[in-house]
This record gives C-alpha cells, structure tokens and sequence, in this order.
C-alpha cells in the first residue's frame, strides 16, 4: 500500500528526511515512531499528498505522490495530528459537508453510521467548538473513515489524550485492523505501538533506523533485564563488583533497585543468584524483565546519536 | 489565464468598436451610429460647435450631458430611427482628420456626405435636426442635398459676429480690442495682434470664423422648401428668443415652438445653478416636451 | 462540478459568524445615517459651532437634493463600506490557511477551485444583494427627506449592481492575497491599499474605464444612459476576478497546508 524509496525533504537548508525507505504492506497496522522533531508529520505530510518530497519516490495505494494532481485523488484517509474543524459547525454538519460525494447511499444514514461507531451520536448536533479534544479526535476518525478508503494515515491520533481518551482512539484502531484495513500510525507513545501495531518503523534525525515485524524486532532485541530489589541500598563497591561478573552489560540503580541487563538470561541468574548468597544482602525479589519497545528504541536511537557524535 | 486577458482585450476593442458606422471621405473618416429600427425615414443629429460629440459631449468639459444620445434613445423608443456623427473636429473622427486649416464648408460638406450617406443605406426620407450651430451647418447641407424636413433646436437666428458681439459687449467697451476685431472681421480683415492661444481671437481662429460669417442663418433658411420646426428653450442662455424669431421671421408657414425650462442641452431647468450643472451632469434627462414635439412633426412628414 | 456542499458551508459560515449581519448592517446603516445626517444633523451641528453662518452657507456646504445625498452614500460606501467588508471577510482564506481548517476538506476531496468558487458566489451574491439593497433604501429615506429627484429607480440599482460588482473585486483580492499573506490583518490592510492605490492611479492616469474603480465612478454619476467605458469597466473587473481567482488555487494547490 505505501513504498518508498530514497525519500527526502529539504526545508530550506535543513534536511528533514535523507533517504528513507519504507513498505507497508495491505491489511497490516503499522507503527511509525520517532522522536519530536524526527520528520514523522514531514513523512506523512508527504503520503498524504499534502507536500512533495525534494527527491526520492513514493507510492501509496498505487499512486506515485508525484504525479497526482490533488491529495484526494490518493483516495485515502489523512487525520492530522490534531485536526482542526470549523467550531460553529455541529459534527452531523461537519461530516456531512466532508462526505457530500458520498455516492453509496443517503448521506444522511451514513454520517449517522460513522458518528455511531465513534460513540459521538449523542453529541451530533452540538456545536464542535465546544468538544474536548478527545471527542475532535473521534471525529476525525468518522471523517477519515467515511468514504471507506482502504488505507489510512493517522499522525498522533492519541497523543495529548486522557487515558480513557486514548483507550477509545486504541480500539477503533484495532477495529480497523479487524475489518483489514491499512493503518499507517505515525506516534511517539511506544505503548500504542505495542498494543496495536504489526510493523514498526524507527526514525531518527531523518533516518529510518530500523523497520521489522514487531515481533521480530522485540525478540531480536532482547536483553533480558532481572530486576532485582533489596532490603536496602546496595553500597558502590558491590555494584561495581556486580558489574564484573561475567555476562551482566548494565545496572541501572533505583533506590533499593537494580535493573540489571544481562546476555544470557538463564547463566545470568546462576551467577547472580550465587554472588547475593555470598553477599550481605537480603534479595526481596528477583524477576526477569523482558525489554520492552521502548528500551529498544530508546537503545536504538541512542546508538545513532551516539555515531553522530562521533 | 492567458484566455480570460484575450477575451477581456477583444472584448474592450469590441466594446469601443460596436456599433459605428463610417462615412470615407477624402481627407479622413466621419463615425456615426443609428439607433431605431424604421428603415424608411432617419433623422440626422448635426451637432453644434466646438467638439461636440455624437453623444452631445465636448472634450473640453469634465463630465457628460448626453443630451444627443438620450435624444436618440427616446425617438427610438418612439419608433424613430436616428444617425449621428462625430463631426470631424470631435469623439473618434477627430484622429481621422487633418485639422489645421479649419473652415466652416468642411462641416457643411460632412453633413452634406452623411446625407448621401444615408441615401445609399435605402433610406426615403432623411430630416435633418440640427442644434446650435448644426441648425446652420444642417440647413446648408440640406439647400445642397435634398432633405425630408429641417428641425432646428436652439438654432442662432444671426450670423456668428453679431452673436459675439451680443455675448461679449455686456464684458467689454465697445473701444475694446476684442470688439475691434469683430469689426475688423466684417471688413474681412484679420487682427494679427492676438495670441495665437487666445480662445477666441486667435488668428486660426479669426480665419475660421470669416468663413463662418459669410452665412446668415436668417437668410439661408429662405431657401428651404421643405417642412421646417424651429425649438427654442427659454432658460437657453446661449441662444435665446430672439434667435428664434429671427429664423421665425423668414418664414411665418414654419413651426415654432418656444419650451418652457428648457436650457440649450435640452434639459428641464429651474434656476441659473441648475442651468450650468446639467452640461456636466448625466443624470437629468431632458425636457419631457421635446420629444413629443419632434414626434408629432414627424409624423406629419410619414 | 458538486459545490452545493460548499455553498451550503459558506452561507452557514457566514449567518453563524455574522459576517452576512455586519455587511448589511454596515451598508445599511449608511444608507439611512447618510440622508438623515445631511437633512437634520449636520446643519444643527454646524449652527452651533457657527452661529453666524448664514443659511444659504450652510446649505451649500451640504448636499442639497436627493441625487447629491445619494451620490454622498455611493461615496461613502466606497470610502467606509470597502473598509467594513474587506475586515468582515478577511479571514475567509487565511484564516482557513493559519488554522488549517483546509486540511481535512482538501485530503477528502475537496478541490481548492470549488473551495474558491463557492466562497465567491456565496459572498458575491450577498454584496450584490447588500449594496443593491442599500441604494434603494437610501433612496426611499433620502426621497422622504428631500423630495423624489431621480427620474426613475434604474440608475440606482444600477449603481448598486456596480458597487456590488466592485466589492466582488475586493473579495477577490481577498481571497488572492490571502492564500500568499495567510494572516487576516495583512490581508485585509494588502486588500485596502490595492482597493484605495487602483482608484487614485486610475484617476490620476485617467484609465478608470479599464479598471473595477471605472464602476464606482460611472454608478456614482446615475447617469440615464450608462457610458460604453461601463462596459469596458465591467469586462475589465471580471476578468481580474477571474485572473485573482485562479492565481489564488495555483497558490494554494502549490502550498503546503500543513505547515499553516
């Protein structure tokens, strides 16, 4: 549904994008992430057909973003991060006004349809001026989805939300992924991606660093973390003793915490195990923490910041 | 983009060209326009001095009167076909023109050519309403080329240096040197002594007027045997009642009618201030009788 | 060409928003100020500050009879009116730009030559409604106040049409400078001096007949046969209409919206 190739996107002096490459492939939800200020909203502006790229190709669903003539000819759904609606309009109004091509159909029992499946029914004829954010961004959803295009472009659709806010964005989503639509979710909050994505994409600095399966880019990158809580504050000369053992790559200290990274799970616990019951230390527990997408992209990321300083 | 400039242009060269008819002449173009749908009878608007336009307009004033076009439109609304020109001293044939030896024939010789003109267009009956000096102008050409009937409004009854005269003894002594070179005209003579830019007594414009005259409008309108109604405005302050009845006095068969309130561009006046804004002013129209006057005339003539 | 959506938009755009309220209101208000301004008013408020002024002085100081009252509101209207809806209606376009309200129309199908088109003939046909309106309630109260002058109405709608005409030109530099400045108050300031620079250059060069402020002079003179230069003038301002029109969705179809 979307391959690109070689993308980039100047701004003047300053390169936004050099040269990413990414595929999503139809039915699938993927997960874009990068910091603020990576060139996510710069890449989905450029899929949306809302800007051109400076050099590269792009097509998405089967259009090269070159060549059409206007955005909507791409046929997909586009929610802004944030999108913006006219205050004085009621929601029935504004989806009404956004679907007036809606050929299948009364246009009527359709807005009905998309404000149903948003949870906004109730709330049709208030004016959107006076909706909290998370309700704008339900709206957006019923607007994005009302010509029922097969995929869709969603920047940051539960950023900024209440947690009950984002839970409601999040099950659209899967029910999106249900009916075998393609999502493109561009987002900085890993949890989300987690949750619902099949693929991630990591961009930094306007590099794609990294685009795996989730599954495989978390089973990949595992560095099995024992998380390991004591009675007390565990004293530097043990902590640096820790750190020797054969096996352990980090210690991370909270408090009467460690977060300890660690090879080989299994011949790390033994050691581990074993130097505490030499020690005077009382182990409260001892759990093995699988990393989570956020380590990885933390690490991930890290590492390209850490060449670049180089 | 480059399509709607095109079409705007074409559109502005069509909108300044529709509608004009040209008479050739030999030394350049005379422009006119009909307005009616009678294709039996035409009445000629002949314009009166200075350049005055087919419209009644003069270049030399900041505004418009329209007095000839809103003249045509009532006639025609009325059933009557007119054809005025731009003389050649005026509006669009101005360009067309060598000006710079005026002399009074020309003008008779141009209406004389509209008149030819108008008979090769098929008309049968052609009337001739002159204004002003195109009274005189008008009934030249028409003792030249034989007309229908003659309509004079606000047509002088005197020949041009006793007009100035009258006009210009209530501002200067008799002694005067602007009242000496009338004199010298009527001897023929051309005082030399003014400014070539002097409005009036330039020596271009001195040779123009000896050519002017020679004719006398009182005399001239004798030798028209045809149908013949002379209008006059009584609030017109540049050719009044006596005008009127000096032409009247050629011959009492001709029709006269003196219109109350109306000034010399034809509109309804009521005071002196009023008088001099409609000249510059399109917004009044003209005086209600005029045109039922012309129109019944007319229609003695069908 | 499916822009009834569009239009059914800008017409509750402009009644929710007031824009239509101000315009007419604006127009209204000096279509009744003006006569009684110049019947009641201001001789009072000259008599008090110049006790010894005669009469006659200050009638002439003041318009006189109907067709100069009205030609004192066609002026007035150019004057203070062109302000009035040029702020009113700013913000059509760069408004829509800076809060990128465009975004949502635009990647679901709208296209920016429809978007235009109906902003156009929705606010076009209210100014023409509004100024036309106007002049002929300014006529009724300025014939109540100062007698029935004016031969017959034509004149006057005429002049109203051609007002309305001209303020379709300051819609469309509206909506032209609007899709490059994208903020309301440049827009409107841009719009002013374009509006006010054309009148005086066309005056002061005397090719008021190829420009949209040929329109306001030829309506102001209620003339009884309108002058071909009105025709030319007509030709003129629609085609920069057109010209403002198109220019402005080449504008916004190169522009990136998101960037607001």
């Amino acid at each position: 549904m979307i391959q690109v190739k070689g993308l980039h996107k100047k701004f003047g002096q300053f390169e936004a994008l050099k040269g990413i490459n990414l595929n999503v492939t139809k039915g699938e939800v993927y997960g874009f992430l990068g910091h603020n200020g990576a060139g996510k909203s710069t890449t989905i502006n450029i899929l949306s057909g809302l800007s051109k790229p400076s050099a590269g190709t792009c097509k998405v669903n089967g259009w090269d973003i070159q060549k059409i003539a206007h955005p909507g000819d791409l046929h997909i759904g586009y929610l802004p991060e944030e999108p913006k609606f006219y205050p004085w309009m009621t929601a029935s109004e504004i989806l009404e006004y956004l679907g007036a091509q809606w050929k299948e159909g009364s246009i009527n029992t359709r807005v009905e349809e998309m404000l149903d499946w948003v949870g906004l029914k109730q709330s049709a004829n208030r004016r959107v001026g006076g909706y909290s954010r998370g309700m704008k961004q339900r709206l957006g959803m019923a607007a994005v989805l009302f010509y029922n295009p097969e995929l869709l472009l969603l920047d940051e659709p539960s950023s900024a939300l209440d947690p009950e806010g984002r839970c409601v964005v999040l099950n659209l989503i899967s029910d999106l992924k249900s009916r075998g639509k393609t999502v493109f979710l561009s987002t900085h909050i890993l949890n989300d991606v987690e949750r619902v994505c099949d693929r991630v994409g990591i961009l930094s600095q306007g590099n794609m660093i990294v685009e795996k399966p989730l599954n495989t880019l978390l089973s990949e990158n595992v560095k099995s973390i024992y998380d390991i809580i004591f009675d007390k504050k565990i004293d530097s000369e043990t902590i640096n003793i820790i750190k020797q053992l054969p096996g352990i790559k980090n210690i991370e200290i909270q408090e009467e915490k460690l977060s300890v990274k660690v090879d080989l799970p299994d011949e790390a616990s033994k050691t581990l195990l074993s130097f505490f019951l030499n020690v005077d230390v009382t182990v409260q527990s001892f759990t093995l923490r699988r990393p989570s997408l956020e380590d990885i992209f933390l690490e991930e990321v890290g590492k390209i910041e850490h060449k670049g300083d180089h | 983009m480059l399509c709607v400039i095109i079409i705007s242009v074409v559109g502005c060269i069509i909108v300044g060209n529709i509608g004009y008819h040209d008479i050739q002449l030999d030394d350049g173009t005379l422009y006119g326009k009909f307005k009616g749908n009678d294709k039996d009878l035409v009445l000629l608007i002949v314009a009166g001095s200075g350049p005055t336009d087919m419209n009644g307009n003069s270049s030399l004033t900041q505004g418009r009167n329209d007095s000839f076009i809103q003249l045509a439109k009532d006639l025609s609304h009325r059933g009557i076909t007119t054809f005025r020109y731009d003389k050649r001293t005026a509006g669009r044939s101005v360009d067309t023109f060598d000006n710079k030896d005026m002399d009074f024939d020309y003008f008779i010789d141009d209406c004389r050519d509209a008149i030819k003109y108008l008979k090769e267009q098929g008309y049968k009956k052609i009337v001739i309403i002159g204004h002003s000096q195109g009274s005189l102008v008008g009934m030249m050409a028409a003792i030249q080329e034989p007309v229908d009937g003659f309509i004079s409004v606000a047509g002088s009854g005197f020949t041009i240096d006793t007009i100035l005269e009258n006009q210009l003894l209530p501002h200067y002594d008799e002694k005067s040197k602007e009242i000496k070179a009338i004199h010298s005209l009527r001897e023929g003579t051309i005082d030399t002594s003014f400014d070539e830019d002097h409005a009036l007594f330039s020596v271009t414009n001195q040779e123009f007027l000896l050519t002017w005259m020679k004719y006398n409008p009182a005399e001239e309108i004798k030798k028209l045997n045809i149908p013949i109604l002379l209008i006059q405005g009584d609030m017109d302050t540049q050719v009044n009642v006596d005008d009127l009845k000096s032409l009247k006095a050629a011959n009492s068969q001709d029709e006269s009618i003196l219109i109350k309130g109306m000034n010399h561009v034809l509109k309804k006046v009521s005071s002196e201030e009023e008088n001099v804004v409609t000249y510059t002013d399109p917004s009044y129209q003209l005086h209600s009788e005029l045109v039922p006057t012309i129109v019944k005339f007319i229609n003695t003539l069908k | 060409m499916n822009i009834k959506g569009i239009i059914k938009k800008e017409i509750l755009e402009g009644i929710r928003n007031y824009r239509f309220l101000i315009i007419f209101g604006g127009l209204l208000f000096f279509a009744i100020l003006d006569p009684i301004m110049n019947k009641i008013v201001m001789p009072q408020l000259l008599k008090s500050q110049f006790p010894n002024m005669t009469l006659e002085a200050i009638n002439d100081m003041l318009a006189s009879n109907q067709i100069s009252v009205i030609r004192g509101y066609l002026e007035d209207i150019f004057e203070i009116g062109t302000i009035i809806i040029t702020f009113t209606l700013s913000g059509i376009v760069a408004q829509e730009i800076s809060e990128k309200t465009l975004i949502l129309p635009i990647t679901t199908g709208k296209r920016y030559g429809h978007l235009i088109i109906g902003k156009v003939l929705v606010y076009g046909s209210i100014l023409i409604f509004a100024t036309t309106t106007s002049a002929i309630v300014n006529y009724i109260y300025s014939g109540v106040l100062y007698d029935f002058e004016l031969f017959s109405l034509v004149p006057l709608l005429r002049a109203g049409l051609l007002q309305g005409l001209y303020m379709i030109f300051v819609l469309s530099i509206i909506i032209l400078i609007g899709s490059f400045v994208r903020k309301t108050i440049s827009t409107g300031l841009l719009t002013l001096i374009i509006a006010y620079g054309t009148t005086f250059l066309g005056s002061l060069f005397e090719i008021n007949n190829y420009l949209p402020a040929g329109l306001l002079s030829e309506g102001k003179l209620l003339a009884v046969i309108p002058s071909l230069g009105m025709f030319k003038s007509i030709l003129c301002t629609i085609s920069i209409i057109i010209i403002s029109m198109i220019v402005a969705v080449i504008r916004l179809s190169n522009m990136e919206l998101t960037r607001g």
